[in-house]
């Protein structure tokens, strides 16, 4: 007997129902709605990503943990030998400016470029009084090259009992102990000297022809210089227009030996009115030579 | 009249606004099949020649196309609210899928209800000399309408003509000068609780209702050609479990009824007939199936495939003649019946007899044949327009429908709920709604 029945189950196999279930529809409808497809793909994961994110930036011991990946892998990279740093070279300057200079840096060798702060650098020497300019430069083969261009000494300067070197632009480059360190240049004294170098630098180049008797310039009152010669002699330069009365000086030397006479001041404040002030003998010289042309008794 | 009417308002603003969005969902709920298409609608300047009505088909581009066979659908009306959900959803689904775009709005074409079409007249005097659309209001509110029964509504109510003075044939009269003006319109009313089941079918499956058309009138819209629309034809639409018959002249539909037999039928008789499941019949019915028997019919075997064959000999064959027996006198009662019809609705006074077949079933080969014995001469099948994505395994008769209603949503026509109602007929209503709505929102 063939069981009929079962086998007719058998071959009418039962579809599976087509239809979308109500909620799968639902939820197909949703899907395809573009605000939520947005949301789903976009600030979902977004926001997700930056919540969490927000977590663990506040966690301490994140915070820890990413500290110490972030120095051991700076280290890391700090520690290759192809960005150390082994030499210091400066290829030109004095003794005394290098070990200024190597101070002041305060490098430890060898040291890593990521360690080392050129620009700190720079500022550190370039700050150095006897430094007109620097060039901090960390060659290819980890040699750290500090070129600098020194600043030359122009002039002594005495003020208030000190000595200092001063550079043709009135920078105070150093203080010496006494003038006769540095006898071969020229000095200035006063207060406010070293402002009106340029004057002086020309002063004394006008004077140059007798430079053996000028002993210095001083700035008076902050405004105009005196020339101080060698046996106390002192010319008073007006403010304006200094150099053309010192010329006018050395004119009259030339033709009238003015400052081999015996005088104290050539005073040229006023450049239409020289005044000269005569020593004491000078004067009392002075007097009976006149009575003598008048025929007076002295 | 009014309940209906506020509805269709309603569809109408939602269709609106849904073209203007851009993506409208249509459903054709057959008794054989549910299709879904996904309309895209683009903005697109609008064609030279202002006056030919044609659809401007280049306004639209189906971008999701599903069919399902239908379920709980019976001579087009729903019978079993789930099946019918489940059958809308999965092909409101497939759809979606393919246009990937979510449809919220429909447009549904049925072919239920029992409809009935009035014609209807109306006559004002015009107000102020020049017609305005406040005077068309006021004519096709003075419309008489007859008693259509309580249980039925109206699904459409189209302005076919209006007359000024002596003048007729008017498609729209405003600003025109005239005293007397009158109307013509044709109105199709159903049976309602249809209607009442689609909408509540449609709502189930969360998808808002943004118009309703009678099938024969969309398959009207899409298989009929321009001059036939205009110049008058007949459609039938021969469908699965109904045959839709609209007539149209000068671009309206003016009749509309339905004959309830179809494709289903005639699978029944096969069913019956060679004593074979209803899908065998289907299948059978759709390879084989005939019209006209010739001598080679009688020696061309179909084999009937009997899930209880065991042997070879269990065999059974039948002959495609047998077949074509089964068939013919089934179609040819179908065409009788339309026929008659068509005899009732004054189609023997239109100036063309032009009769188009569509729908499924007009696929039987030698319906063209048979029809036009019955018809008359002027017979042909139709097949919708083309349209822009549609693609080509729904492009044919059984689709004129759907692709009716999207060209209808593209190209609306205007009804009668278009225009405005005159206030003094609507007044009191009015502002109780505006209470309701001060109540509702305070």
């Amino acid at each position: 007997m063939l069981p009929i029945v079962a086998e007719r189950r058998d071959m009418v196999a039962r579809r599976a129902d087509p239809a979308p279930s109500k909620v799968r529809y639902r939820l197909q409808r949703l899907w395809l709605t573009a605000w939520f497809r947005s949301f789903v793909r976009l600030w979902l994961p977004l926001g997700s990503a930056a919540l969490l994110a927000l977590v663990l930036a506040r966690d301490e011991q994140v915070q820890a943990w990413a500290g110490h990946q972030v120095d051991t892998l700076r280290e890391l990279v700090a520690s290759r030998p192809e960005l150390m740093v082994r030499e210091v070279a400066i290829p030109v300057g004095s003794q005394d400016l290098k070990r200024q200079i190597l101070g002041v840096i305060d490098l430890e060798l060898p040291v890593s470029a990521l360690d080392t702060d050129l620009g700190l650098m720079h500022d550190q020497v370039q700050n150095l009084r006897a430094v007109k300019t620097a060039t901090v430069r960390l060659r290819p083969d980890g040699v750290l090259e500090i070129a600098v261009v020194e600043r030359m000494p122009d002039m002594v300067w005495r003020v208030e009992n000190r000595v200092y070197l001063l550079d043709e632009t009135g920078v105070t480059i150093a203080e010496i102990p006494r003038r006769s360190t540095r006898a071969d240049l020229p000095l200035v004294l006063g207060q406010g000297a070293d402002k009106a170098v340029d004057e002086a630098a020309e002063l004394f180049s006008i004077a140059a022809p007798f430079m053996d008797r000028v002993r210095g310039l001083v700035r008076v009152g902050e405004r105009r210089w005196d020339v101080v010669l060698k046996g106390g002699q002192t010319i008073m330069l007006p403010e304006i227009d200094a150099h053309d009365a010192l010329r006018r000086v050395l004119e009259m030397n030339n033709t009238q030996d003015i400052l081999d006479r015996d005088l104290s001041v050539i005073d040229l404040r006023d450049p239409d009115r020289p005044v000269l002030r005569l020593n004491d003998d000078a004067i009392i010289e002075l007097r009976r030579l006149r009575a003598v042309v008048q025929g007076e008794p002295v | 009249m009014t309940n209906i009417f506020e509805t269709q308002r309603e569809m109408r603003h939602r269709r609106e606004a849904a073209i203007k969005r851009g993506i409208v969902g249509v459903l054709d709920i057959g008794t054989a099949k549910v299709t879904c298409l996904v309309l895209q609608f683009t903005p697109m300047p609008e064609p030279a020649n202002e006056g030919v009505s044609m659809p401007n088909m280049g306004s639209f581009r189906v971008i999701g196309v599903a069919t399902t066979r239908s379920r709980g659908v019976r001579f087009g009306e729903i019978v079993d609210m789930s099946e019918a959900e489940s059958a809308v959803r999965t092909a409101v689904q497939q759809a979606q899928k393919m246009a990937k775009v979510r449809v919220d709005h429909v447009i549904a074409s049925f072919a239920g209800g029992r409809p009935r079409s009035y014609g209807l007249e109306g006559q004002v005097e015009v107000e102020h000399g020049e017609v305005t659309e406040r005077d068309i209001g006021n004519v096709i509110a003075s419309c008489d309408v007859p008693p259509y029964g309580r249980d039925r509504e109206i699904i459409h109510a189209l302005p076919i003509n209006f007359n000024l003075d002596h003048r007729t044939g008017l498609a729209d009269p405003r600003g025109q000068i005239g005293v007397n003006l009158s109307v013509d319109m044709h109105m199709l009313t159903v049976n309602d609780a249809p209607v009442y089941d689609l909408l509540e079918c449609l709502q189930r499956c969360d998808l808002e209702v943004a118009g309703l058309s009678f099938s024969g009138f969309a398959s009207g819209v899409s298989s009929l050609m321009e001059n036939e629309q205009k110049l008058g034809a007949a459609i039938v639409d021969i469908g699965g479990g109904t045959t839709s018959i609209s007539l149209f002249m000068r671009n309206h539909m003016i009749y509309g009824d339905t004959v309830l037999m179809g494709g289903d039928h005639i699978t029944s008789d096969i069913s019956q007939g060679l004593r074979v499941p209803l899908d065998v019949a289907e299948r059978i019915k759709t390879l084989h199936g005939g019209l006209v028997a010739t001598g080679v019919d009688d020696r061309e075997a179909i084999e009937v495939p009997n899930p209880l064959a065991q042997w070879e000999s269990e065999r059974r064959t039948v002959s495609r003649s047998e077949l074509i027996g089964v068939i013919r006198p089934r179609v040819e009662e179908i065409l009788e019946e339309v026929r008659a019809r068509l005899d009732v609705s004054g189609f023997e006074s239109m100036p063309s007899q032009q009769v188009v077949l569509t729908g499924g079933s007009s696929q039987i080969p030698g319906m063209e044949a048979l029809a036009s014995r019955i018809l008359g001469r002027h017979t042909r099948i139709g097949k919708p327009l083309r349209v822009q994505g549609l693609p080509q395994a729904v492009a044919g008769p059984a689709f004129s429908a759907a692709v009716g209603l999207a060209l209808h949503a593209s190209h609306p026509q205007d009804e009668c709920w278009d225009f405005e109602v005159p206030t003094d007929r609507l007044g009191t209503r009015r502002i109780r709604r505006a209470v309701r709505w001060f109540v509702q929102n305070w």
